[in-house]
């Protein structure tokens, strides 16, 4: 058999520890270097790296920013009063030799001065680092209405337009695409993404350049006359952490913008003549909508035009996508229309309990009305808006209540006795659990005005009554009808336990039988 | 013969090949008209959306089918932590599936429309029955189990531990009872109508309708519609089926319709064969024999000739010889006529040397031209 000499065992281990022990090394060396940062920039130059080139150069932004000293000129060049966001140039193309040159002429005027400095030449591989360029952290900030109002209601920035008191047109402008110059106008203020779109259109710079000049240079400047201001480093913008970290503001006030408090939103231009009949209009509380939205672009999404202004009737121009205002108000597969974005908000536990089990298409003329509320004769003999207002007031104050003593209290389900003693239903306290979670929500009040309707919630496809036919006038004990309809047991179980669990009614479990009915012994 | 041996075999290669495929060809086109199941067959259809994994169903097929009591009563749902597969005494089991939100799943015998496992069985233990239910017919099992290596559900299982008497079981969907009138023991014990029971089309109507009717609720496939053909078994899911331990590799093509176009050749190649064989044997046979007659005649051919060159070259001999054996009797003929004339001369000569000398002369002439005629002849 094979034999194995004491040197050949020593050689071998030796081999082992020469290929692990380097190993060891990196991966450790690796690890630590591993923490993903928002500030790291790939520096390579072109799509591809050849074999024989080094590795893309791991750049982390904030270091640099911070041995600048925070000052953006150090790095880069200023043109027509902005900063370009290339390393030391404008739009030239650049080299190799351009970024070793001035890198590492910084760094050696750095060590000379006995400051820490980042590597000089000879030092290749402490710039290019092997291996797989580093993920980056980056996280997109979100200038929520919270962000918006620090910088309105802010009293250090100042705006272009001094005459006008607010600070809007710091940021706010428009622009001319013949004088290619920006200007302000009250009042028309809009998204920045409306415009600075994600990458460069025709003039108009991307969104990532727009916003870093705007905001980095004015938190800069701030700064420099010792104001608290933003932040200047990519971290602080741009690091899941330390968003967190900026302070919300609680009740925000309304945005000033001439928007309406109450759009009557309708297919007919307030003012022409009307030959054919429209349909009705909606009273839409724009008040309430603009509160409790995250922005306006959630339903503003190109511009902060009027709905109708690009969705016409017929849908058939560009402008609007060829989306008709119908289809823009009622389309369930986007949460930018009405219906889409109301869907959504019934998938919550408070609403999902009947919601849930409502068939996606509920032919019900009804249900058009609850919005469609404004009759064209109205419109027409007044101001739109105020006839808008005046059916939200009407709305508001007609939320019905059910008497609670024509909620029957208990209701004893005895129909299927076989092997279980009879339910006994708490009826009424089931059905207050459900008001009470319906009164909760403003839309929900708005939307079920009655609260007999949402008795029809179990006792479905019934008009809408405090007495509604018994369970068994269409569910069957026999079982389940072919034509697709549960039979009464399924219909009583898939009512309740659907409900609990889309309710998160978690006290009852679906499989404790014993829980609603006994056992019979 | 004109034929060789590589061109004949060649040629009865494409022979066989244009019989099978023709053979294959028509297994296809049958298939046009596919089986879609026995008209007005009863299935099942289980939206497990609806199941709660209450167990209901594994108790009722126990008690109908009067299998032995198992050792964690049915209210243990704690056995659903494990993923379990159909047994002997077990015929069907709920499993539980972590996709998006809590699953459960019923798993038991699917009644495929045209079963894997019939086909697998070579003594017909297994039937599909005109109702809808697969049947088992244990007198006829000889318990080769290839049926439940040809189950691509894993259902049959198989009774080890009955040395004498050992069956393969499976879901029957209850047909006795629903010979009846009753519901199979699960749907009727199901207490949230997971599992309805009625004609398989109607059931795929409802089914369609259900995903219509909340299309955000289900997965927009009713898994058994088509797989492996079809089954009589349903299944609504509002995850992906492979999500929910439901297997989406398996195809529409039923295992019959699978293996038809092979077995369909046996018969031709089994036919075949023997007549092919025969018909090999009797060519090269007379191939043989041709082969030999040919031989025998060359052979004979080369002996005549051979014989006719013979006579020749005797014939030439002998005409030879005469000619030689003429030529020195003329020879010695001559020879004794000289000698005869030199007598003769001599005692002449002895005669006449009175006679003048103007005789002799002539007389000697006369002798040489003779001689010479007689030459030249």
């Amino acid at each position: 058999m094979l034999k194995v000499k004491p040197f050949q065992l020593i050689i071998l281990v030796m081999i082992v520890l020469l290929i692990v022990v380097p190993l060891i090394g990196q991966t450790s060396t690796t690890k630590s270097n591993d923490d993903k940062r928002p500030d790291r920039i790939n520096i390579q130059l072109g799509e591809e790296l050849d074999k024989n080139e080094m590795p893309a150069v791991g750049f982390l932004h904030d270091l640099h920013t911070q041995a600048a000293d925070g000052k953006c000129i150090a790095c880069h060049n200023e043109k027509e009063g902005s900063f370009v966001f290339k390393f030391k140039r404008t739009d030239e193309k650049v080299s190799m030799d351009f970024y070793h040159d001035n890198c590492i002429a910084c760094h050696v005027d750095k060590k000379a001065a006995n400051e820490k400095a980042g590597p000089v030449s000879a030092e290749c591989g402490s710039c290019h680092v092997t291996g797989k360029p580093k993920e980056s952290s980056w996280a997109k900030i979100n200038f929520d209405k919270s962000l918006h109002f620090i910088h309105e209601s802010s009293d250090q920035i100042k705006g272009q337009d001094t005459s006008i008191k607010d600070n809007c047109s710091a940021c706010h402008h428009k622009y001319n695409e013949k004088t290619k110059q920006i200007f302000y106008v009250k009042g028309e203020e809009e998204s920045c993404a409306y415009c600075h779109k994600t990458t460069k259109q025709d003039d108009i710079r991307p969104i990532g350049q727009a916003s870093h000049n705007a905001c980095v240079k004015c938190h800069q400047a701030l700064k420099t006359r010792s104001i608290t201001a933003g932040p200047l480093t990519c971290k602080g913008c741009h690091d899941a952490k330390e968003q967190e970290k900026i302070s919300k503001v609680p009740d925000i006030p309304r945005l000033k913008r001439n928007q309406p408090d109450e759009v009557a939103i309708t297919a007919w231009i307030p003012g022409s003549k009307a030959t054919k009949p429209y349909m009705n209009g909606v009273a839409f509380d724009h008040k309430a909508h603009e509160t409790k939205t995250e922005s306006c672009k959630v339903c503003h999404h190109e511009t902060l035009k009027k709905c109708n202004d690009c969705h016409t009737q017929d849908g058939g121009e560009l402008k609007g996508g060829f989306v008709s205002l119908e289809q823009a108000m009622h389309n369930m597969d986007t949460s930018r229309s009405c219906v889409g974005c109301h869907r959504e908000f019934t998938k919550k536990s408070d609403c999902a309990g009947c919601h849930f089990q409502a068939p996606v298409k509920k032919d019900n003329s009804e249900s058009c009305k609850t919005c469609h509320n404004l009759q064209q004769a109205q419109l027409q003999s007044m101001e739109p808006g105020k006839v808008a207002k005046k059916a939200l007031t009407d709305r508001s104050s007609r939320y019905k209540l059910v008497a609670q003593d024509k909620i029957p209290e208990e209701v004893v389900i005895d129909v299927l006795a076989k092997d279980y003693m009879p339910s006994r239903f708490p009826h009424r306290k089931v059905v207050q659990a459900i008001f009470k979670r319906v009164g909760k929500s403003d839309m929900a009040k708005a939307f079920h005005t009655d609260q007999a309707g949402l008795c029809m919630g179990c006792h479905h496809n019934s008009p809408k009554t405090l007495e509604p036919p018994q369970c068994v006038s269409c569910h069957s004990k026999k079982g389940p009808g072919m034509d697709g309809r549960p039979g009464l047991k399924g219909a009583y179980h898939g009512q309740c336990i659907t409900c609990h669990k889309k309710m998160d009614v978690q006290a009852v479990v679906a499989t404790d039988c014993a829980k609603c009915h006994e056992e019979k012994k | 013969m004109a034929i060789s041996r590589r061109k004949f075999l060649g040629s009865l290669g494409a022979a066989v090949s244009v019989t099978t495929t023709g053979a294959l060809t028509k297994a296809y086109g049958a298939s046009n008209k596919q089986f879609k199941g026995y008209p007005g067959s009863s299935g099942v259809l289980h939206d497990t959306t609806l199941c709660i994994g209450c167990r209901k169903c594994e108790q009722a097929c126990n008690k109908v089918n009067g299998l032995p009591q198992p050792e964690t009563p049915f209210e243990d749902l704690k056995v659903l932590d494990k993923k379990r597969r159909t047994q002997a005494d077990e015929y069907t089991v709920v499993n539980q599936f972590q996709a998006k939100e809590k699953v459960f799943v019923k798993k038991q015998c699917n009644h495929c429309l045209e079963p894997a496992c019939a086909s697998a069985c070579f003594v017909k233990a297994f039937k599909k029955t005109p109702a809808g239910p697969v049947v088992y017919d244990a007198d006829l099992c000889v318990g080769c189990r290839y049926c439940m290596v040809a189950c691509p559900f894993e259902i049959p299982a198989y009774e080890y531990d009955k040395v004498l008497t050992p069956r393969v079981t499976k879901c029957t969907m209850c047909a006795p009872r629903i010979e009846e009138g009753k519901l199979p023991g699960c749907v009727e014990a199901c207490p949230r109508e997971a599992l309805i029971f009625g004609e398989r089309e109607a059931l795929l109507k409802i089914a369609k309708a259900k995903i219509q009717k909340y299309p955000e609720q289900y997965v927009d496939h009713v898994y058994g519609e088509h797989e492996m053909g079809g089954t009589s078994w349903l299944y609504l899911s509002g995850q992906p089926f492979e999500t929910i331990g439901m297997r989406e590799d398996l195809g529409t093509k039923s295992a019959p319709e699978l293996t038809s176009g092979a077995l369909s050749t046996v018969p031709i190649i089994v036919g075949l064969w023997p007549v092919l064989l025969t018909g090999v044997y009797a060519i090269s046979k007379r191939k043989d024999k041709i082969a030999k007659e040919e031989k025998d005649d060359a052979v004979q051919a080369a002996r005549v000739q051979a014989n006719e060159a013979m006579n020749q070259k005797i014939e030439d001999l002998r005409a030879k010889m005469t000619k030689e054996k003429t030529a020195a009797i003329n020879f010695e003929v001559k020879k004794a006529l000289e000698e005869d004339l030199q007598k003769r001369e001599a005692a002449k000569e002895k005669q006449a040397k009175t006679q003048e000398e103007q005789d002799t002369k002539t007389s000697v002439e006369l002798e040489d031209s003779l001689e010479k005629g007689k030459q030249e002849e």
